[in-house]
Formats: structure tokens, sequence, C-alpha cells
């Protein structure tokens, strides 16, 4: 029998990147099939191709055998492809059986038909095991009830084959157990599922066939029953690393230590305990590359240590010094500098001009303001200094920030960041949707910090980045660090395992899981 | 090391460069093509009451301007709503939803009355400033209040200052048919206040009083503190982008608190000088509907000090060409609040467009 859906040599460009490079891809009926791969692999670009949010530039999309073109979510429904996506499209206002059939209301004459949507909600949730109560409010829910209430809407919509991405990144452990479970019934009922993941351990146990992506390109697909862990990670991870911009051998030994983490706990946006204890020492000229995938309690630890979050326990040192309650004013004191994963968000502001951006945090002393007045020219000598050294490419520094490329946005933002030469400075992702010369820039200039004396903590998805820059790594997996290693000993199989949640005894501060 | 991608990066700061022009211009173009559509509109239902727009708009000119008490009438309405305008775009530009001009020039106008009745008379030459300065500090306290709701409990100041307006209309009416009341009037007013607390007329024979001149220093001032103070670059950071505040170390609570205690503040010194410029008591009604329309030429002046001083006499120049219009002309004065409420729609209208063209552009770019 002729697979249900098959992609066949899908290609999508950005400027700058290939996000999918000659993709084939095939869905059997009744199958689970897991498409795995790091941040960045370009999972979501092809699913979101598939469900209708983008066009690619090459390729073709096969439905039981007949070419078919969507150019809209609304298409891919018609075509019975329905999306169950990481951040939920509910209403919170509305009760569950509401949300459900919004676009498809039942009706009797004029009227709504609650009662009869309810029924048919009920039949469909006892048809898959999905316990939902249809009367409730959304906004009542917890994620992983929010989530069932998605599926069940994609669904309730007749949708035969079913997308989903990093259904469990959000949930609860046993939520993702129930959530298992219920992938299995629609397996049973002939439906096939696109599931999506970077946990190798749900990926073993749910799926039937594995489709491994990595920038870009598909590097195989398996069997479930004929591979394991060790070989998925193996494939996620790749060996073909290209070292562009390296560590070279000869390096002095890392300094005193500059700032201390002990035992730190962090809470999230969402009252969660995103950060559980993390014991990490900071030296004078080292990068410590953290490792992990999104989600794993990163962003809380970096805010954290720039003073945009406190810690809800244990202890942030830096020179000895106990700063954990220190704002972010105070902690730029301190020498920590911090560039943000969001450029646009948090790192700039985009609706202002490049020179207002380069004295964001600095304008308030002398030389650039004085008795809280601006001083126009030295922000502008500031702001002008600072694009040609860093060499930020922009017609002048009074446009907008914002219609800076992103590689020149980081630019200008790491400029800002390292120019006063920081103690400490902490990095996130610095080369998320950088193109190629960006990209070396930016190692260029953390690998020149690093040898200026200041202590680096490279937090990054992108392991060919950490392997070329780190002295030491370390992998953080659901708020603790989860293996460490120096820069020659690492093990790239094991590293992945540890990223995917599944280290093996030995690695340092390893946890149970 | 920039080979192959230079070209590419170069052509898109090509588009870039032209941008700082094109930016500059739609804040002058749009509000002023908004003005005029309104105006086009406006013709239409003027015509449909059986009268020629083009005379209805010449006697509305000469009702603003045709002579010297008539342009006092406009520079007289210009003041208040360009003190509470200021306060407004103030809040604007940190994106506070401040919308309770209405009660904090009502405050303002109590303060400058407990001046003028019970301390007028300790010092007379510093009653003016006294006036001043009480209407100021008691219009800062209503927007205070608030500021401080929302950095304790975060509580919607879109909500609190719009039910701080109602305590406000209140409060007025109590202190003027209660313990301020004049004890030689049936009215529900306060007694004139003292002379010494008056501030003076500048055109003798007109309504013109120094309030105008107060307006005109505070808009100086507002353009200054925008564009040469850390305060006005902190609340531009923060107005922009909140989480980019924090991140830079701005201490955004105590922003948000300073930004509402100004903003009420210049609300109330248009209730101050309303009163000591104009009614010389307290009555009810004194803020008339300055406070909403100051919301309405906030956003026409885009928050920008100047422009707000454009927004306020254009409205100015409306309400009271309006008046004559409709003596002369038997043009009804509501057309005249419908081409002012046209005014805003064709302005958030052209809000929207600009916002899809902008969308537009990224798509453009990104495809």
């Amino acid at each position: 029998m002729a697979p249900v859906l098959q992609l066949i040599g899908i290609t999508k460009r950005f400027p700058g990147v290939v996000a999918n490079e000659g993709i084939d891809f095939d869905l059997e009926q009744g199958e689970i099939h897991a498409l795995l791969g790091e941040n960045g692999a370009g999972k979501t670009t092809l699913m979101d191709i598939l469900f209708g949010l983008l066009r690619p530039d090459e390729g073709e999309i096969r439905l039981r055998d007949r070419a078919c073109h969507i150019r809209s979510p609304q298409d891919a429904l018609a075509l019975g492809i329905g999306m169950v996506h990481q951040h939920f499209m509910l209403v919170p206002t509305l009760t569950v059986a509401e949300n459900i059939m919004l676009g498809q209301e039942l009706t009797r004459g004029p009227f709504l038909a609650p009662a009869e949507a309810s029924r048919r909600i009920a039949r469909v949730s006892a048809e898959y095991g999905i316990e939902v109560q249809p009367s409730y409010q959304v906004a009542q829910l917890s994620v992983g009830e929010q989530q069932r209430v998605e599926i069940l809407k994609v669904l309730y919509r007749g949708a035969e084959i079913l997308i989903l991405d990093e259904p469990t990144a959000v949930i609860t452990p046993p939520e993702a157990e129930a959530l298992l479970c219920t992938l299995a019934s629609m397996r049973r009922l002939g439906k096939s599922v696109i599931f999506i993941s970077h946990k190798l351990k749900e990926v073993m146990a749910i799926s039937d066939r594995v489709t491994v992506l990595r920038r870009g390109k598909v590097v195989g697909t398996v069997r479930t029953a004929e591979t394991g862990e060790h070989q998925l990670a193996e494939m996620m991870v790749g060996r073909d690393v290209v070292l562009t911009v390296a560590r070279t051998g000869e390096r002095q030994a890392p300094g005193p230590v500059l700032a201390e983490l002990r035992g730190l706990q962090v809470h999230g946006d969402r009252g969660n305990l995103a950060v559980k204890g993390v014991d990490l020492a900071l030296r004078a000229g080292e990068i410590v590359g953290m490792a992990g995938v999104d989600g794993n309690g990163q962003p809380e630890l970096a805010e954290a240590l720039a003073g945009l979050r406190h810690p809800s326990a244990g202890q942030l040192l830096i020179r000895s010094e106990d700063v954990s309650q220190h704002d972010p004013q105070q902690l730029a004191g301190c020498g920590v500098h911090y560039v943000p994963a969001d450029r646009n968000a948090r790192g700039a502001v985009p609706s202002l001009s490049v020179a207002a951006n380069a004295v964001l945090k600095n304008h308030r002393t002398p030389p650039y303001s004085r008795w809280g007045i601006l001083n126009h020219a030295a922000i502008h000598g500031f702001a002008q200094q600072l694009v040609e050294s860093y060499d930020v490419r922009c017609p002048s520094v009074e446009v907008r920030a914002g219609s800076l490329s992103g590689g020149n946005l980081q630019k200008l933002i790491l400029g800002r960041e390292t120019t006063c030469r920081p103690d400490i400075l902490i990095v996130e992702h610095p080369t998320r949707g950088l193109d190629v010369s960006a990209t070396e820039y930016v190692r260029k200039l953390l690998l020149s910090q690093a040898d200026a004396g200041t202590a680096v903590l490279l937090i990054s998805a992108d392991l060919e980045e950490l392997l070329a820059l780190g002295d030491r790594i370390v992998v953080m997996y659901d708020g603790r660090l989860v293996y460490a290693a120096q820069r020659d000993a690492f093990d790239l199989g094991r590293l992945g395992l540890a990223m995917a949640g599944l280290s093996q005894p030995g690695g340092a501060g390893c946890t149970e899981l | 090391m920039h080979g192959t991608v230079k070209g590419r990066s170069d052509a898109g700061e090509g588009v870039v460069a032209g941008r700082p022009t094109l930016r500059r211009l739609p804040s002058v173009i749009i509000p002023g093509a908004a003005v005029l559509l309104a105006f086009a509109a406006g013709a239409v239902l003027i015509a449909l009451a059986g009268v020629s727009p083009l005379r209805a708009y010449a006697d509305l000119l000469r009702g603003a301007f045709g002579s010297k008490n008539n342009i006092a009438e406009t520079l007289v309405k210009t003041t208040p709503l360009l003190l509470a305008g200021l306060g407004m775009a103030l809040a604007y530009r940190g994106r506070i939803m401040n919308i309770g001009a209405q009660g904090q020039i009502l405050l303002g106008a109590v303060g400058a009355t407990y001046v003028g009745l019970y301390m007028g008379q300790w010092w007379p030459p510093a009653g003016i400033p006294m006036a001043i300065l009480a209407g100021f500090l008691l219009g800062a306290l209503w927007a205070g209040i608030a500021g401080v709701l929302k950095l304790k409990f975060g509580a919607s100041e879109l909500i609190t200052t719009l039910m701080l307006n109602y305590i406000a209309i209140q409060l007025v009416s109590y202190l003027i048919g209660g313990p301020w009341k004049d004890p030689k009037s049936v009215n529900p007013f306060t007694a004139l206040i003292t002379p010494g607390a008056r501030l003076p007329v500048l055109v003798p024979g007109t309504r013109l009083h120094a309030g105008i001149i107060v307006a005109l220093l505070a808009t100086l001032a507002l353009w200054y503190v925008f564009r040469h103070t850390v305060y006005g670059f902190q609340l531009a950071v923060a107005g922009a982008n909140v989480k980019a505040a924090a991140y830079s170390g701005i201490r955004t609570g105590r922003l948000i608190l300073g930004t509402m205690l100004l903003s009420g503040g210049l609300a109330g010194l248009a209730g101050a000088c309303e009163l000591a410029g104009l009614h010389y008591r307290l009555l009810d009604g004194i803020s008339a509907t300055y406070g909403y329309t100051a919301i309405a030429i906030a956003l026409l002046g885009k928050g920008r000090p100047f422009g707000v001083l454009a927004a306020a006499f254009l409205f100015a120049a409306l309400t009271v060409g309006g008046d004559g219009m409709q003596q002369t002309a038997r043009v009804p004065v509501q057309v005249i609040m419908i081409i002012e409420g046209l005014v805003l729609l064709f302005l958030l209208g052209s809000e929207f467009f600009q916002a899809r063209r902008r969308v537009a552009e990224r798509k453009a770019q990104e495809a």
C-alpha cells in the first residue's frame, strides 16, 4: 500500500540559511513516525510547510499518491492534516466544548446546538481515551489538559494525519505518559501521527519509525525496533562537525574563580522550579559551554545571573560576595554583562535608534549623561566608535535598530556588552539565526574576550558552537547539570544522551531520571 | 571574512538608508491627512444640511480667528487642552494608560481653590505660584494613587484612573455643596478666590490669561525632558520594550510611578489654570470634557510635545469656531463634534494601514 503522505525533495531557504534541503519523508497509514533533531535542524519548518504555514521553494507533497498544494492551514485541515502546536491556540474565556467546535459550530437553525456538540465531543474523547470536561473553561485547565483539548479539536475535525510539535516539552511526566497512550490508541484507530521530539526515550517508546534531521537534511530513517538510543543520539549530534573558528591548542590555564553558583534554584514564569540546584564556577579566561535542549532551565539560569530573576534558594557569589539579591544595575556594576537570546525583545529596542541602543546600559554615567541630562555628542561619538570597531553595518547611528539585519544587531549588542571589558559575560544563543560571516565574527569575539581574561558562560543549543569554543562543556537537563567534561575529554554519544535526558552514571552531578 | 554575504547585507542596508526621511514624514503627513479627510467628510454633512460647506468653513475660520477676541478665546480653550494633553502624552510615551485626566484636572482645580480661598492672604506675591503648585501637586497625587495601585497590586491603570474620575467629580460636588460652599449664594459653588491668586489677563478686554504661558512653558519643558534627559530616555525605552528596560537596569517601578505623578501633575496644572485664570471659583463641570479630549489630543499629536500643541490648538479652534459657525451659518455645532470624532477615526485607521504596510515590508524582506 502506498504511504498516506509523501514529502519529496522539499527545500526551503531563508535569507542566509537553508532550513530544509531536499527532504524526503513518508508516513504510512496507522504509523507513528518520529521526527528527531536538535533545535534548528529544520523539523518545525518542515511541518509548517506540511501544514500550509510556509511554502516550499522546491519539492512536492503527495497525499494518498496525489500531488497537492497546501497554501494555508485551512487547506491542510480540509485534506485531513491537523497540527498541535507547542503554543496552544485556544480561547481561554470559552469552554472546552466551545473551543473545540469553534469554526465548525453545530447549529440548529440559527442557534448553536451545544448539547449535540457536547455529545459528539464525548464520543470522540471516549474513542481515543482523551479525558476532558467539555463544560470547563479553558483558562482553568492545566497545560496538559489544554493540550488534550487541542488534540481533541484536531480529531473532532476529522484529521487523519496529526502533527504534534514537541508535545511533551510543556507538560508534566504523568501527562506525557497519558499522551503516549492516546497516541497508541490513535494508531490503533488507523490515524497517522508525526511526532516531533528530541527526547529519545519517548521516541523509542512510542514510534514505529524515526527520521533524523540535522542542519536541514535527512540523516536517515530507521525502524525503531532496529535501532537504539545511542545510534539515534549519534545521528542527531553528528560526527562531521566543521570547526571554522575554534579554541587553539595552547591556552593558558583558567584564572581565579570570578563567579560561583552554589545550589542555585530559580523559579520560572509559571511558578515552576526551572533551575533545581546548580553548582557551577566561572573562571577568568575560561569559556564554559552550556548545552541543552531549550526549556530545561537555561534562560532562567541566565536571567538569575543577570539579576532579572532572584534565586529562590542557593547562592550566587561574585568574587566571594553574595549577590543573589542584586538587581540588574547592581550586577552590571559587579562586572556581569549579559547578551540575551532574544535580540529584539530584550537585548535591544528595535524602535529606537542605534545610538540609543548603544547606550542602553551606560546612559546613566558620564560622559553620556550628567545630572540627569544626556550628552548627545558623547552618545553619538560612542555609538559611532562602537559601530566602527565591531563592524556593525548601518547607514548611520540614527537609524532604527530594528532596521539592522540580525547579525548587525547582534554585533551591536555584543559590542555594547564587551567594550567595557566585562569580568563575566553570559551569552545566550549568540549566533542563532545569523549568517555564516556574522556567526564567525561573534565566535571570534567570544574567544578574544576569554583570552583577555573574561569568564564566559556560553549557553547554546548548537553543539558545533559549544565544541568549538568551550573549554568545558556542561549539559543542562530538567533544571540540573547532568554532564560535565573538559574540552579534550568529552564523549559525543554521552553528551547527546545527556541532552536527551538519558544521562548515565559517572557524569558529574548526574541525576537518576 | 564577509565574502559571499556582503552583497546581500549591503543591499539590505540600501533599503534602510532611505528610512529616516520616510519615517519622519508620516508624523506630519498622516495626522494632517486625517484632519483634511475629516473636513472633507464634514463638508458632505454640511451640504446635506443645506448649507454651502465653503461658507460654513469660512464662518468656522472667522469664528476661531476673526477678531482679537476670537483669537483670545481660541487660546483660552487651548490652555487646558494643551496642559492635560501633555500629561497624557507623557504617560503615552511610557505606554502607561492614564485616561484619568478628567479627575486630575478637577483635583488641580481643587488645589488652586484651596490656596485661593484659604492661603492666598498669607503672602500675596506667592499667591499665583502657590495656586499653580497646589494644582500640580493634587493632580499628581490623584494619578499617583493609580500608580501605587499598579505597582503594589498590579491593578490596571486604565481602570483605576477612569474610576478615580468619578470619585473626583463627587468630591468636587461635595466641596461646593458643603464645606467650601459660598455662604453668600444659594448656588453650589465656592466664593471667588482672592485676587492675589488669580492669573493676570494678558490682553485687556479679552479673557486670555497667563495660563497659556504656563502651557507653552510646559510644552517646551516636556520637549526638553523627552529629548535631553536620562528620564526621558528611560521612559522611551520602557515604553518601547519593558523587558529591554528591565534588562538594561532601568528601575521600571520607580519610572512608572514618577511618570504617573508627572502626568497627573500636568493635568492638574490644566485645572489650576482654568480655576485661577478663568472661573476664579470652583464649580460643577469646571473641567468640561477637557480630560477626555486631552487623550485624543495626545494621540493626534503622536505623543510629541509640539504635536500636542498643534492638536490642542486645532481642537480649540474647532470648538470656538464651531460656535461661530452655528451662529452665522446655522450649521449645528454637532457637526464640529462629528469632525473631531472623524479626525480621530481617520487617524486610528491610518495606524492600521501603517501597521499592515510594516508587516508586508517585513514579509517582503524575509521572503
